[in-house]
C-alpha cells in the first residue's frame, strides 16, 4: 500500500464537521484513489475532488473509535479498472446535509513519490481489506453508506463473529425465542436427548397443550413399577375392566375401589379374612369363591362381617333342592344342605349390599346347588370392615376368593 | 382358632371376632382357643365354652333338622302317588290298579321312612360327638 502519511481535512470537511457537531448528521458516502500529482505549493484542504480520480470504493465497515475518529474500512479491489496506475492520492467523501444530491471531500491523504501501484485484473488479482481513520471530534451523529455488495471478512472479524455467535448460543434465554419459532419439523428426530434437559428444566408450566390424558393413537407407556395405569384420570376406556390387588396374607384392610378386585389365596383354614375396608354404606361387592378341598363333607359357608360374629343378628333363607330352612344365625349364612356331600369343588357367587345389609349367595358343590339371602338385621353396629368367610363347623378349607368392588 | 368373644354393649348379644382388631375399642374381649368358633356361648351370666352335653345336644338337633330336610326333599318326590290313590278313593274308584302300578315305589316310601326313623334313632341315641359325626345321612 502506498505511504499514506495522514488524512487532512478539507476546508468543505471542517464546514461539514462544524454542522455535524451541532447535530447534523455526517454520512460518509465512499472513499477514492486516484493517481493525480499535485504541484508542491498545494494546499489539501484547498481540495474539492481528487486531481485524477480512478477508482471509487465502497465502504464496508464504519466504526467510531472514541478519541475523536472514525474507522472506515474499505476494500481495494482491482476488478474494476482497465489499466494499472500508481495509487498517489486518497480522498473520503461525505453526504452534503444542506443537498443530499452533493458530495463533499471531506478528506484527503497524499502519498506522492510513495505510491504503490496497483495493477490491471489482467496481470494480478489485487483485493486488499484497507483501514483508514480521520477526524470527526465529538461529532454525535456519525454514519456511512455501507456498501453490501463488497464484503470482506478479516480474521479479527471472523473472530469477533465466531465470539459474538458463540455468546449468543451459549446465552439464549425462553424470551429470546420467538413463540412458535421453534417447530417440530425444525427438530431433527432424536436430537433433543434426555442428557440435553437438565434435571426439572421441563415444567408443567412450560408445556402448552399438554395433558397426561394420552393422545388417540398413542402408546400408553408403563408406569415405574411396569405396570399399565389405567386409571380414569389417565386412560378413559369403553372396556369395563378390574385392576386385580393381591390380598393373600394381606395384614391390614385395604380399601378396594370401584373397579379393583381383590385376590386372596388360602390353604387349608378354617376362616379367610378377607381385609376389604368398607368407606360407604354404598358399597356394593361381588364374591366369588371357588373352594377346591373341604377336609370333611357338609360345609356351612359364613361371612362375618367385621371379622365377628354377632348372635342371632342375622335372618337367613336359604333354598336348595334338599328343602328350606329359614332360621336366625350369627353370621351371613349359606348352606347347600345336602348332608355330607358338600364337597369340593364348592363354587360360590355372593353379592353384598353394604347399604342394605344384606347377601345373596348362588353356590353349586358335590351333587347339589342352592341359592340363599341373608340379611343383617341389627343397623346399630357399623359395618367398617367387609369382614372374613368362615367354615361354620370347623372345616378346613382350601382355595381362592375374588372380591370385585361394582359401586 | 383364636376367637376373641365379649358382650355387644348396645344389644347385649355375644360377638365372637376372628381376628383381635376387630374388636372394638374399650371392649373387654376374652380370647378363647376354639376348634369351630360356635363352641363359645353366653348364658345370660358369663362368656364360656359349651360343655360337651350342649354341644353334643346343639349337634343333634342340627342334624335332625338336617335329616329331616333330606327326607321331605326324597319322598316329595313321590308324594304325586299317594295324591292319585287319594284321589282315586274320593272319587270311590278302584285303586287296587294304582297300588299294583306304584307297587314299587311304595315300597321304596316305606323303606324311607324306615331308614328316615333308623337315622333319627341312631341320632337320637349318640353319646359322643365322634359318634354322631360317624352317622352319615343317607338315604
Amino acid at each position: 500500500m502506498a505511504n499514506f502519511t495522514g488524512t487532512i481535512l478539507t476546508r468543505a470537511g471542517r464546514n461539514l464537521l462544524a454542522k455535524a457537531q451541532t447535530g447534523a448528521t455526517l454520512t460518509f458516502t465512499r472513499v477514492a484513489l486516484g493517481d493525480g500529482i499535485l504541484p508542491s505549493n498545494t494546499n489539501l484542504e484547498d481540495l474539492v475532488s481528487l486531481v485524477s480520480e480512478k477508482v471509487s470504493l465502497p465502504i464496508t465497515r464504519i466504526e467510531v473509535v472514541g478519541d475523536g475518529t472514525v474507522r472506515l474500512r474499505f476494500v481495494l479491489t482491482n476488478e474494476s479498472i482497465e489499466t494499472g496506475f500508481f495509487i498517489r492520492e486518497l480522498g473520503i467523501f461525505a453526504q452534503d446535509p444542506d443537498n443530499p444530491n452533493n458530495e463533499i471531500l471531506y478528506a484527503v491523504s497524499y502519498a506522492g513519490e510513495e505510491a504503490d501501484f496497483i495493477p490491471s485484473p489482467q496481470v494480478i488479482r489485487v483485493e486488499h481489506v484497507i483501514d483508514v481513520y480521520t477526524v470527526i471530534s465529538n461529532a454525535q451523529n456519525v454514519t456511512a453508506v455501507i456498501s453490501d455488495t463488497t464484503a470482506l471478512a478479516t480474521q479479527r472479524d471472523l473472530t469477533e463473529l465466531a465470539n459474538s455467535f458463540n455468546n449468543l448460543i451459549n446465552n439464549i434465554s425462553t424470551d429470546q425465542i420467538q413463540d412458535g419459532a421453534i417447530t417440530t419439523s425444525k427438530i431433527a428426530d432424536f436430537a433433543i436427548t434426555t442428557e440435553k434437559i437438565a434435571d426439572s428444566a421441563v415444567t408443567l408450566s412450560k408445556l402448552a397443550n399438554v395433558s397426561y390424558t394420552p393422545a388417540p393413537n398413542v402408546i400408553v407407556p408403563l408406569n415405574a413399577e411396569g405396570i399399565l395405569d389405567l386409571s380414569a384420570t389417565y386412560v378413559k376406556s369403553n372396556v369395563y375392566t378390574f385392576r386385580r390387588v393381591n390380598l393373600t396374607g394381606a395384614t391390614s384392610d385395604y380399601e378396594l375401589q370401584v373397579g379393583e378386585e381383590a385376590y386372596i389365596e388360602f390353604s387349608n383354614v378354617t376362616s379367610v379374612p378377607l381385609r376389604i375396608a368398607v368407606p360407604l354404606v354404598t358399597c356394593f361387592y361381588q364374591i366369588l369363591v371357588v373352594i377346591t378341598h373341604i377336609s370333611v363333607g357338609n360345609l356351612d359357608y359364613m361371612l362375618l362381617p367385621n371379622n365377628t360374629t354377632y348372635s342371632d343378628q342375622f335372618s337367613c333363607w336359604c333354598m336348595t333342592i334338599s328343602g328350606n330352612s329359614d332360621r336366625l344365625r350369627s353370621a351371613f349364612f349359606h348352606d347347600l344342605y345336602s348332608g355330607s356331600a358338600d364337597v369340593s369343588p364348592y363354587i360360590l357367587t355372593q353379592f353384598v349390599s353394604i347399604g342394605t345389609r344384606s347377601s345373596f349367595v348362588m353356590a353349586g358343590g358335590g351333587n347339589t346347588v342352592s341359592v340363599s339371602y341373608s340379611v343383617w338385621n341389627n343397623t346399630a353396629t357399623p359395618w367398617i370392615s367387609l369382614g372374613s368367610i368362615a367354615s361354620y363347623s370347623n372345616q378346613n378349607l382350601s382355595g381362592y376368593i375374588l372380591i370385585r368392588r361394582l359401586r | 382358632m383364636k376367637v376373641y368373644a365379649y358382650i355387644h354393649p348396645q344389644l347385649n348379644i355375644l360377638c365372637c371376632a376372628v381376628l383381635p382388631e376387630a374388636v372394638p375399642k374399650n371392649i373387654q374381649a376374652i380370647e378363647f382357643e376354639v376348634e369351630d368358633i360356635n363352641d363359645i356361648i353366653y348364658d345370660g351370666t358369663q362368656i364360656r365354652l359349651k360343655t360337651v352335653e350342649e354341644k353334643l345336644n346343639e349337634r343333634k338337633q342340627e342334624k335332625l333338622q338336617q335329616l329331616k330336610q333330606i327326607f321331605a326333599s326324597k319322598i316329595s318326590q313321590t308324594d304325586y302317588i299317594i295324591t292319585k290313590i287319594e284321589e282315586a278313593r274320593l272319587l270311590n274308584q278302584d285303586i287296587q290298579p294304582l297300588l299294583d302300578r306304584y307297587s314299587e315305589k311304595l315300597q321304596e316310601r316305606q323303606q324311607l321312612r324306615q331308614r328316615y326313623e333308623e337315622l333319627k334313632q341312631a341320632i337320637q341315641n349318640a353319646t359322643t360327638l365322634e359318634e354322631l359325626d360317624a352317622i352319615a345321612i343317607e338315604l
